[in-house]
Protein backbone atom coordinates (compact mmCIF):
# COMPACT_ATOMS: atom_id res chain seq x y z
CA UNK A 1 0.00 0.00 0.00
CA UNK A 2 1.51 3.24 -1.02
CA UNK A 3 1.37 6.49 1.24
CA UNK A 4 -1.22 8.41 -0.47
CA UNK A 5 -3.55 5.06 -0.76
CA UNK A 6 -3.12 5.30 3.14
CA UNK A 7 -3.80 8.75 3.03
CA UNK A 8 -6.76 7.88 0.81
CA UNK A 9 -8.23 4.91 3.01
CA UNK A 10 -7.78 7.40 6.54
CA UNK A 11 -9.31 10.05 4.93
CA UNK A 12 -12.37 8.03 4.09
CA UNK A 13 -12.71 6.71 7.46
CA UNK A 14 -12.60 9.95 9.20
CA UNK A 15 -15.21 11.10 6.82
CA UNK A 16 -17.39 7.85 7.74
CA UNK A 17 -16.48 8.37 11.20
CA UNK A 18 -17.83 11.77 11.61
CA UNK A 19 -20.62 10.69 9.73
CA UNK A 20 -21.51 8.05 12.55
CA UNK A 21 -20.67 9.80 15.62
CA UNK A 22 -23.32 12.67 14.28
CA UNK A 23 -25.88 9.75 14.16
CA UNK A 24 -24.99 8.72 17.87
CA UNK A 25 -25.16 12.51 18.76
CA UNK A 26 -29.01 12.98 17.49
CA UNK A 27 -29.69 9.31 18.61
CA UNK A 28 -28.95 10.62 22.07
CA UNK A 29 -30.17 14.07 22.02
CA UNK A 30 -33.35 11.71 21.06
CA UNK A 31 -33.07 9.90 23.94
CA UNK A 32 -32.23 12.31 26.59
CA UNK A 33 -35.45 13.98 25.40
CA UNK A 34 -37.55 10.93 26.13
CA UNK A 35 -36.32 10.78 29.55
CA UNK A 36 -36.61 14.19 30.64
CA UNK A 37 -39.99 14.34 29.38
CA UNK A 38 -40.88 10.98 30.05
CA UNK A 39 -42.77 9.83 26.60
CA UNK A 40 -42.22 6.57 26.79
CA UNK A 41 -42.86 5.58 30.13
CA UNK A 42 -43.15 1.65 28.67
CA UNK A 43 -39.53 1.97 28.87
CA UNK A 44 -37.62 2.26 32.56
CA UNK A 45 -35.62 5.06 33.43
CA UNK A 46 -32.79 2.25 34.47
CA UNK A 47 -33.07 1.00 30.29
CA UNK A 48 -33.01 4.21 29.01
CA UNK A 49 -29.94 5.48 31.36
CA UNK A 50 -28.57 2.17 30.02
CA UNK A 51 -29.11 2.97 26.39
CA UNK A 52 -27.94 6.42 27.00
CA UNK A 53 -24.65 5.25 28.58
CA UNK A 54 -24.21 3.28 25.37
CA UNK A 55 -24.21 6.17 23.76
CA UNK A 56 -21.73 8.23 25.44
CA UNK A 57 -19.37 5.59 24.70
CA UNK A 58 -19.72 5.03 21.61
CA UNK A 59 -19.50 8.97 20.84
CA UNK A 60 -16.17 8.98 22.89
CA UNK A 61 -15.39 5.91 20.49
CA UNK A 62 -15.67 7.44 17.57
CA UNK A 63 -14.19 10.62 18.89
CA UNK A 64 -10.80 8.74 19.79
CA UNK A 65 -10.79 7.39 16.54
CA UNK A 66 -11.45 10.15 14.67
CA UNK A 67 -8.60 12.04 16.93
CA UNK A 68 -6.28 8.72 15.93
CA UNK A 69 -7.23 9.98 12.49
CA UNK A 70 -6.72 12.81 12.14
CA UNK A 71 -2.91 11.88 14.00
CA UNK A 72 -2.05 9.94 11.13
CA UNK A 73 -3.19 11.74 8.82
CA UNK A 74 -1.08 14.36 9.55
CA UNK A 75 1.89 13.01 10.00
CA UNK A 76 1.44 11.47 6.50
CA UNK A 77 1.04 14.95 5.26
CA UNK A 78 3.85 16.49 6.89
CA UNK A 79 5.92 13.39 5.41
CA UNK A 80 4.23 13.66 1.92
CA UNK A 81 5.09 17.49 1.84
CA UNK A 82 8.74 16.70 2.81
CA UNK A 83 9.34 14.50 -0.25
CA UNK A 84 10.08 11.62 1.66
CA UNK A 85 7.33 9.06 1.51
CA UNK A 86 10.02 6.11 2.13
CA UNK A 87 8.04 6.27 6.05
CA UNK A 88 9.46 3.19 7.90
CA UNK A 89 6.27 2.48 10.06
CA UNK A 90 3.90 2.08 6.92
CA UNK A 91 2.92 -1.40 8.20
CA UNK A 92 2.09 -0.09 11.72
CA UNK A 93 0.33 2.53 10.08
CA UNK A 94 -1.34 0.61 7.85
CA UNK A 95 -2.40 -1.77 11.33
CA UNK A 96 -3.74 1.58 12.97
CA UNK A 97 -5.88 1.63 9.66
CA UNK A 98 -7.39 -1.69 10.19
CA UNK A 99 -7.46 -1.21 14.23
CA UNK A 100 -9.64 2.30 13.27
CA UNK A 101 -11.99 -0.22 10.90
CA UNK A 102 -12.39 -2.65 13.11
CA UNK A 103 -14.10 0.50 15.79
CA UNK A 104 -15.96 1.31 13.04
CA UNK A 105 -17.53 -1.51 12.45
CA UNK A 106 -18.10 -2.54 16.16
CA UNK A 107 -19.89 1.02 16.13
CA UNK A 108 -21.82 0.53 13.30
CA UNK A 109 -23.10 -2.11 14.78
CA UNK A 110 -23.99 -0.82 18.41
CA UNK A 111 -26.06 1.96 16.31
CA UNK A 112 -27.65 -0.31 13.85
CA UNK A 113 -29.23 -2.09 17.43
CA UNK A 114 -30.19 1.48 19.21
CA UNK A 115 -31.66 3.39 16.35
CA UNK A 116 -34.68 4.20 16.36
CA UNK A 117 -37.50 1.34 15.23
CA UNK A 118 -39.22 2.00 11.83
CA UNK A 119 -42.84 3.59 12.60
CA UNK A 120 -45.73 2.00 12.91
CA UNK A 121 -48.44 0.87 9.97
CA UNK A 122 -50.05 -1.96 11.64
CA UNK A 123 -49.80 -4.41 14.39
CA UNK A 124 -52.19 -7.05 15.79
CA UNK A 125 -53.43 -7.38 19.40
CA UNK A 126 -52.44 -10.56 21.36
CA UNK A 127 -54.61 -12.09 23.62
CA UNK A 128 -53.39 -13.81 26.58
CA UNK A 129 -55.86 -14.95 29.84
CA UNK A 130 -54.80 -13.11 33.32
CA UNK A 131 -55.15 -15.31 36.27
CA UNK A 132 -57.96 -14.62 38.62
CA UNK A 133 -58.30 -11.22 40.13
CA UNK A 134 -57.39 -11.05 43.68
CA UNK A 135 -60.47 -10.72 46.32
CA UNK B 1 -59.68 -18.99 21.63
CA UNK B 2 -61.95 -20.54 24.39
CA UNK B 3 -64.87 -18.78 25.46
CA UNK B 4 -64.60 -15.44 27.76
CA UNK B 5 -66.65 -16.78 31.04
CA UNK B 6 -67.93 -13.69 33.03
CA UNK B 7 -65.44 -12.29 35.64
CA UNK B 8 -62.61 -13.45 34.08
CA UNK B 9 -59.80 -11.51 32.48
CA UNK B 10 -57.85 -11.01 29.45
CA UNK B 11 -54.85 -9.43 28.89
CA UNK B 12 -54.73 -7.67 25.45
CA UNK B 13 -51.22 -6.56 24.12
CA UNK B 14 -50.85 -4.23 21.24
CA UNK B 15 -48.07 -5.55 19.02
CA UNK B 16 -47.32 -2.77 16.33
CA UNK B 17 -45.87 -3.60 13.19
CA UNK B 18 -44.27 -1.50 10.37
CA UNK B 19 -45.46 -2.07 6.56
CA UNK B 20 -42.91 -5.10 6.43
CA UNK B 21 -44.23 -7.07 9.48
CA UNK B 22 -41.58 -6.16 12.00
CA UNK B 23 -41.77 -4.74 14.98
CA UNK B 24 -42.11 -1.25 14.92
CA UNK B 25 -42.89 2.12 17.31
CA UNK B 26 -45.24 4.30 18.13
CA UNK B 27 -45.57 7.82 19.37
CA UNK B 28 -46.75 7.20 22.92
CA UNK B 29 -46.92 10.98 23.52
CA UNK B 30 -50.52 10.72 22.35
CA UNK B 31 -52.18 8.59 24.54
CA UNK B 32 -53.37 5.32 22.70
CA UNK B 33 -56.97 4.93 22.44
CA UNK B 34 -58.67 1.31 23.36
CA UNK B 35 -62.25 0.77 22.52
CA UNK B 36 -64.79 -2.79 22.23
CA UNK B 37 -67.23 -2.95 19.70
CA UNK B 38 -70.04 -4.04 22.06
CA UNK B 39 -68.78 -2.30 25.90
CA UNK B 40 -71.50 -3.85 27.05
CA UNK B 41 -69.54 -7.50 26.51
CA UNK B 42 -65.74 -6.52 27.97
CA UNK B 43 -64.51 -3.68 30.31
CA UNK B 44 -61.11 -2.31 29.71
CA UNK B 45 -58.92 -0.93 32.17
CA UNK B 46 -55.28 0.16 32.08
CA UNK B 47 -52.19 -2.45 32.76
CA UNK B 48 -51.44 -1.90 36.06
CA UNK B 49 -47.96 -1.95 34.74
CA UNK B 50 -48.54 1.29 33.42
CA UNK B 51 -47.60 -0.51 29.42
CA UNK B 52 -49.89 1.81 27.33
CA UNK B 53 -50.00 -0.76 24.50
CA UNK B 54 -51.88 -3.44 26.90
CA UNK B 55 -54.84 -3.48 28.69
CA UNK B 56 -57.20 -5.85 31.14
CA UNK B 57 -60.49 -6.98 30.13
CA UNK B 58 -63.24 -8.25 32.24
CA UNK B 59 -65.96 -10.17 30.42
CA UNK B 60 -69.40 -9.02 31.90
CA UNK B 61 -72.73 -10.98 32.48
CA UNK B 62 -73.86 -11.48 29.06
CA UNK B 63 -73.35 -13.46 26.04
CA UNK B 64 -71.91 -12.41 22.65
CA UNK B 65 -69.22 -11.38 19.78
CA UNK B 66 -67.15 -8.46 20.08
CA UNK B 67 -63.30 -7.02 19.58
CA UNK B 68 -61.02 -5.26 20.78
CA UNK B 69 -59.11 -2.39 19.19
CA UNK B 70 -56.65 -0.22 20.23
CA UNK B 71 -55.59 3.21 17.95
CA UNK B 72 -52.20 4.76 18.15
CA UNK B 73 -50.48 7.71 16.68
CA UNK B 74 -47.44 6.61 14.50
CA UNK B 75 -46.95 10.00 13.29
CA UNK B 76 -43.20 10.09 13.59
CA UNK B 77 -42.17 14.04 12.11
CA UNK B 78 -44.29 17.02 10.77
CA UNK B 79 -47.15 16.52 8.42
CA UNK B 80 -50.45 14.52 8.53
CA UNK B 81 -51.01 12.21 11.50
CA UNK B 82 -51.26 8.90 10.97
CA UNK B 83 -53.63 7.19 13.02
CA UNK B 84 -53.07 3.50 13.16
CA UNK B 85 -55.82 0.86 14.82
CA UNK B 86 -55.53 -2.77 15.03
CA UNK B 87 -58.30 -5.22 15.95
CA UNK B 88 -58.57 -8.43 18.07
CA UNK B 89 -59.93 -11.31 17.00
CA UNK B 90 -63.79 -12.19 17.94
CA UNK B 91 -63.76 -12.57 21.74
CA UNK B 92 -66.98 -15.12 22.39
CA UNK B 93 -68.49 -13.71 26.12
CA UNK B 94 -70.53 -16.10 28.04
CA UNK B 95 -71.75 -16.46 31.06
CA UNK B 96 -71.68 -19.46 32.48
CA UNK B 97 -74.01 -21.86 32.97
CA UNK B 98 -75.61 -25.00 35.95
CA UNK B 99 -74.58 -27.54 34.82
CA UNK B 100 -74.82 -29.72 37.74
CA UNK B 101 -74.92 -29.21 41.88
CA UNK B 102 -75.09 -31.24 45.25
CA UNK B 103 -77.21 -30.56 47.97
CA UNK B 104 -75.80 -31.21 51.55
CA UNK B 105 -77.87 -31.97 54.70
CA UNK B 106 -77.51 -30.83 57.69
CA UNK B 107 -78.86 -31.01 61.41
CA UNK B 108 -81.20 -28.51 62.72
Amino acid sequence: MTLDMVLTTLETALTELQVYKNEATDILTGAQHLEIFNHQPAVSHDTLAKEIQTYVDVIAAVTNAIAATEAVKEKYGILLATGYPQFPDVEALVGVVADITADRDQINKALAHLKPMPEATGGEILVTEEPPPKK
Amino acid sequence: MADFLEGKQRRYTCVPTDSNGNPAQVDLSNLPIWAVADPTLITLAPDPGGNLLINIGTAQSKEGDTTVSCTFDADRGPGVPRNVTVTSAVQHVVAPSATGGTITEQDL
